[in-house]
Order: C-alpha cells, then sequence, then structure tokens
C-alpha cells in the first residue's frame, strides 16, 4: 500500500525557500517522507490500534507493531513515497470479500488458541462438523447464512470398531470440545480509513519537519 | 512495496548454518551477527534458506506471519524433518509455532527496523531522539523501565530519560544506552532488543527533544554538550557497503583481528574462514576434533562451560560418572555427547547412533561400553581433549 504525498500550501512554501538555497532536494524530502512516517506511527498509536488486544483473548499476534513498523519512505530529488508494506493492510483499508484460493473454506479462528494459525497447522487434532448437523444453520439477520460451511471442533483420534473401516483410526469431536475455527466460503470486511492518518496531518508534519531542517541548514552555516 | 533498506538488510546477510545454541550465538561478535542469516542449532542450510526466504516474503509484504508459519511447517513436513527425541513440540522443534514464530518475529522486525533506524539517520535534524514504547501487549511485560535505567546509569543519564513506566523512555536516537548489553541482547540499535519483545522505537521531533531536556540549548558549551551533540551526528553502519567490502575481509589487519577475536571458533584456510563448530556436529577425524578442542573458545563463551567447549565437557561428565550423567533431567547434555559421537561416526551411522545417544537411555549399552578395553583406556588419559576423544572413541566402537 504506497501513497505519494503531494505538498501544497504551507508545505510548498516551505519547499520554494528551500528551493531556491538548495541543490538536490533528497535529503529535504527525505526529513519531510519521514516526519510523515512518525506521524502515521503515532496516529496508530493514538487511535489503539497498536495497543488493541486480541479480540479472542489469546496472546496478541503483534499484527499493528508489525504494520507500524511496516510504515517506511523512500526519497529522491524529485519527491518521496511512504509505504505500508504488510500483508492485509489494503484489505483493512478498502474493505473487501476474501474468498480462499486453493482450500474450500477459509477457517475463521474463534479460540484464542486459534488466533494466527492456519487449521492445518493447528497442534492437535480437529473435528469436523458441517453446519445444519449439531448445531443448526448460522443466520444472520434472520437470513440464511448461505457462506457457512461448518465448525472444526476439539477433536480426538479413535479406532473405528465396525463397518468397512473397521481398524482405522478416525478424528471425531470431543465430548464437550470447544469450537477452534468456524469454515466459510467467504468473509466480507467492512472499510477502514482511519488506519491512515488525514492528509491535512500529513502535510503539516512534513512541512513542520522541513522548516526544522532548513533552520538546522541556517543554524550549520552560521555557527 | 518493502523499503529498500529493510530488503538490503535481509538480502545482505549471508546464511549461516551452524549447531551453535541461542547462548553461544549471543556471543558472536556483533559484525558477524549483523551480517549473517542464522537460527539456533539450524545447522541445514536448505531449511535455513526457507526461514530466510519467508522473512523476506512477509517483509515485503508479500505474505503474512501465519501464511509463511504454514509454508514452512508444510516445508518441513515434506523434507521428513524430525527434532531430537524429548524436543518434540518444545522451542527447539522447527516444526513448532513458537519457534517459527520467534524466527520469524525476530528477523522481519530487525529487517524493518533497520530501515527505519537508517532513514532516521539522515533526518536527525528534524528527529533527533526516540522513544521506546510498547507496540503489542504482552501478558507478562519485561520490566523494560528498570533496564533502561540500569542501562542509562551504566552509559550516560544525559540526553535520556529517567524512566517511571513504559511511557517515558526516551533518549537522542544514537545514546549508548540502546545498545547496552544490560538493555538490549542483540547489541544493534536497532529492535528487537530481546525475543519476543513487544516494544518499539518511534521517533521523537525536535521540539518535543528540546521539551524533554534531551539536546543541549544553542550555543551552550560544557562537556555534556559536546557529548549530547556528537550523539546527533549521524552514524553509519550500511550494510550494503559491508557486503561490497566483503573482500576486505582478506585485508591481514581484518583477518588478524577476526582471527583473535573468534579464536577456537573459526579458523582461516587460505581466504576463507572455517567455522570448526566446536560444539556442532560438523563431520571430522579424531585427531582434528581434539585440535578442536584443544583452543579455548573466547572468554565471553567461558560461563556456559569451562574454556566454553561445552560438547567437550559434555563428554567429560559422561567420562567421570555415567551413571549420574545418565540420570541428568537435562537433555542438552545427551544431546551434545550425542552430537560429539556422530561427528566422528561413519556418515552411514550416524543419524542412528545421533538418535539412539540422544534418546538419552543408555541402559542397553553402558554396562557393555564400561567393560570395554577402549572404555578403560580413555579413562587413563588426563588432557581434557584427547581424554574426551578417546571416550568418543569407546563409545563408537560400540555401534
Amino acid at each position: 500500500m504506497e501513497f505519494t504525498v503531494t505538498f501544497e500550501g504551507e508545505a510548498a512554501a516551505v519547499l520554494q525557500r528551500l528551493g531556491e538555497g538548495l541543490g538536490d532536494r533528497e535529503a529535504l524530502h527525505a526529513t519531510m517522507a519521514f516526519a510523515v512516517e512518525a506521524l502515521w506511527r503515532d496516529h496508530l498509536d493514538s487511535e489503539g490500534y497498536t495497543s488493541r488486544p486480541n479480540k479472542l483473548g489469546g496472546k496478541s499476534t503483534g499484527y499493528w507493531k508489525g504494520a507500524s513498523q511496516s510504515i517506511a519512505s523512500e526519497a529522491s530529488a524529485e519527491g518521496a513515497t511512504i509505504s505500508m508494506s504488510q500483508r492485509g493492510l489494503a484489505l483493512h483499508y478498502f474493505g473487501g470479500v476474501v474468498k480462499p484460493v486453493s482450500a474450500k473454506a477459509l477457517s475463521i479462528p474463534v479460540h484464542p488458541s486459534a488466533h494466527g494459525v492456519y487449521a492445518r497447522q493447528y497442534p492437535g487434532p480437529l473435528a469436523f462438523i458441517p453446519a445444519g448437523r449439531a448445531f443448526g444453520p448460522v443466520r444472520k439477520g434472520g437470513r440464511q447464512d448461505d457462506h457457512f460451511v461448518g465448525f472444526l471442533v476439539r477433536g480426538e483420534e479413535r479406532v473405528v470398531t465396525r463397518g468397512k473401516n473397521k481398524g482405522q483410526t478416525r478424528t471425531l469431536p470431543v465430548k464437550g470440545g470447544e469450537t477452534i475455527y468456524i469454515l466459510r466460503t467467504q468473509t466480507t470486511h467492512e472499510p477502514d480509513p482511519n488506519i491512515v492518518p488525514g492528509e491535512s496531518a500529513m502535510i503539516t508534519a512534513a512541512a513542520e519537519a522541513g522548516a526544522t531542517y532548513l533552520e538546522s541548514l541556517i543554524q550549520s552555516n552560521n555557527p | 512495496m518493502a523499503n529498500a533498506a529493510t530488503l538490503d538488510f535481509l538480502r545482505g546477510k549471508t546464511s549461516l548454518p551452524t549447531d551453535l545454541r541461542t547462548a553461544e550465538l549471543d556471543r558472536l561478535p556483533l559484525e558477524i551477527r549483523e551480517r549473517s542469516f542464522f537460527m539456533a542449532a539450524v545447522d541445514d542450510a536448505e531449511v535455513l534458506d526457507r526461514f530466510h526466504g519467508e522473512v523476506e516474503a512477509v517483509a515485503a509484504g508479500d505474505r503474512s506471519m501465519s501464511e509463511a508459519k504454514v509454508r514452512l511447517h508444510d516445508f518441513l513436513k515434506a523434507r521428513g524433518y524430525q527434532p531430537l527425541p524429548g524436543q518434540e513440540g518444545t522451542i527447539k522443534d522447527l516444526r513448532s509455532l513458537r519457534r517459527m514464530t520467534v524466527a520469524l518475529e525476530t528477523n522481519v522486525e530487525a529487517a524493518r527496523s533497520y530501515g527505519q533506524w537508517a532513514r532516521q539517520q539522515s533526518a536527525l535534524a528534524a528527529f533527533p531522539a526516540v522513544q521506546y514504547k510498547r507496540g503489542r501487549q504482552a501478558r507478562v511485560p519485561r520490566d523494560w523501565p528498570a533496564r533502561w535505567n540500569a542501562a542509562r546509569e551504566a552509559t550516560a543519564a544525559a540526553g535520556a530519560t529517567l524512566a517511571t513506566s513504559e511511557d517515558d523512555m526516551y533518549c537522542l536516537a544514537n545514546h549508548p544506552l540502546l545498545t547496552d548489553p544490560i538493555f538490549n541482547r542483540f547489541g544493534s540499535p536497532w529492535t528487537p532488543y530481546d525475543f519476543g519483545s513487544g516494544m518499539m522505537l518511534t521517533p521523537v521531533s525536535r521540539a518535543k527533544a528540546i521539551a524533554l531536556g534531551l539536546i543541549p540549548q544553542p550555543g551552550e558549551t560544557s562537556e555534556e554538550a559536546d557529548f549530547l551533540r556528537e550523539l546527533m551526528q549521524p552514524q553509519s553502519r550500511s550494510l550494503n557497503e559491508s557486503l561490497e567490502a566483503r573482500p576486505a575481509v582478506a585485508s591481514q589487519e581484518l583477518r588478524d583481528a577476526l582471527g583473535e577475536r573468534l579464536l577456537g571458533l573459526a579458523k582461516w584456510a587460505d581466504d576463507v574462514l572455517i567455522f570448526t563448530d566446536p560444539n556442532g556436529t560438523r563431520a571430522t577425524t579424531e585427531s582434528d576434533l581434539v585440535d578442536t578442542w584443544s583452543t579455548p573458545l573466547p572468554t565471553v563463551f567461558h560461563d556456559i562451560a569451562p574454556d566454553g567447549l561445552l560438547q567437550r565437557q559434555a563428554v567429560l561428565d559422561f567420562a567421570d560418572d555415567p551413571e549420574t550423567f545418565a540420570s541428568k533431567p537435562d537433555r542438552n547434555q545427551w544431546a551434545d555427547l550425542a552430537r560429539a559421537v556422530g561427528r566422528i561416526a561413519e556418515p552411514a551411522k550416524r543419524h542412528a547412533i545421533v538418535r539412539t545417544i540422544a534418546d538419552g537411555n543408555a541402559t542397553g549399552w553402558l554396562a557393555d561400553l564400561t567393560s570395554t578395553p577402549l572404555w578403560r583406556g580413555a579413562l587413563q588419559v588426563e588432557t581434557p581433549a584427547l581424554r574426551a576423544v578417546s571416550v568418543l572413541r569407546a563409545i563408537k566402537a560400540l555401534f
């Protein structure tokens, strides 16, 4: 996810003043872009993203810490680009529908132990209960949820004692075992544009940093 | 798109397969740790490269941590990876979520944080300071303020705030407390500063640094002001430079310096620095192993075993009293003993011997061993390295 910040107004005025006295603007752009990085990190903090506890009550995976640390900038004499390179951020920002690529269904963790873990890597046997068999179809807003496939619950290996599969092992639900994942053919996510600070705040931060940079140049030339 | 400095940081690292454990890796010179990709006790280059690749994919935003972990899981399964007996599901088991999480998080954060550090060096005029703060909630947080204050006292109080909580740890970006071993386990100025840490660094503006009293007033002249101004100068620590300058390792001065610092850990063979792997699994001859175990490791290793040679020590402890050794709950020494025998075993038998010994159940062969002439002869030897290798020879002869 990348943003190109165009400096106007106050920021453009700073650039104009500097442009008259500076040759290569890369260092200036690097400082102004770094200011936007810093602002963005503060924004994620002040808006409660980085301090957000795990919603299932499990150990935090540190997703937002990673997102904050993925904020970076590249500067040149012409301008700067600020980016955030964390998988899934575009989905947070724009929202959208997620469908499985190769699997039949998406496994959605509903138990703290499953947070941040794919079902096939879950440390323990899981038993599948199809929708409508044990718990009945899930309804959302009173309507049939066509995307609900079933549950993965805590399971245990048992030897089949009858029938053509006698002697083989099967994973069956543990009596009273918790639901670890629910399985869906798609999930829908609302957009959250608040993960990016407002444009005016970014421009102000860049302008202030540019002005500070200019002052430091003046001071270094007039010790 | 990941930041160029972040990717350069990862791509500039050389995979370093090693059997060194975490405590030993911590003691490698910083210049080697910063330029190598390694994981404790992972001596399989292909496995290491796969982890390296997943770290890069996560840092570039091409994969999530969960995706990377499941890909590693599938890779290790397809490869038939098995941990040593007794290590299943522990942090030593590469298949465990805990191990994968630590490896991925530590390396991804280091790469990204290095990029931030490098960019801040170019922006010190406007952002001369940092705040060390929590970026992820922890169930049992470490006492970072106490570590901060101890490192501040050990280095310099000027340019750093006195911490009263996790919310008020501020210092100049190049303050020495950040790399002090009291505070920072790894020694690089970029985070993480310990395994699994939820803390991070964020830039602090010049205006806030002035308000916090971290930087001197314009025109202020004092020793402290000079010190603080020095900390506000950009530091150069370009890993690209070192990558390009790697041939300079061939320069005699640096070769000698590295040789002195590494002591028994490595030796030069022409232009190649070979890690002798004194505590690892590198296959060798009995006579070469005597040489390797006759040279002490650097003194920083000496707190983990006499001369830092913990594999040699495991063999000597076994020789001193095999029955007491057999009853020890610490399985690490069994693993050390097993690896040591494996190093001098025939390649075809190596795997089976290591697994049998690492299993820690010596009832099937201990009585046979102690009745052999080779064993009795080994116990007559006094020189530690020779004694240890003689004991290995006696064990090897049983299998």
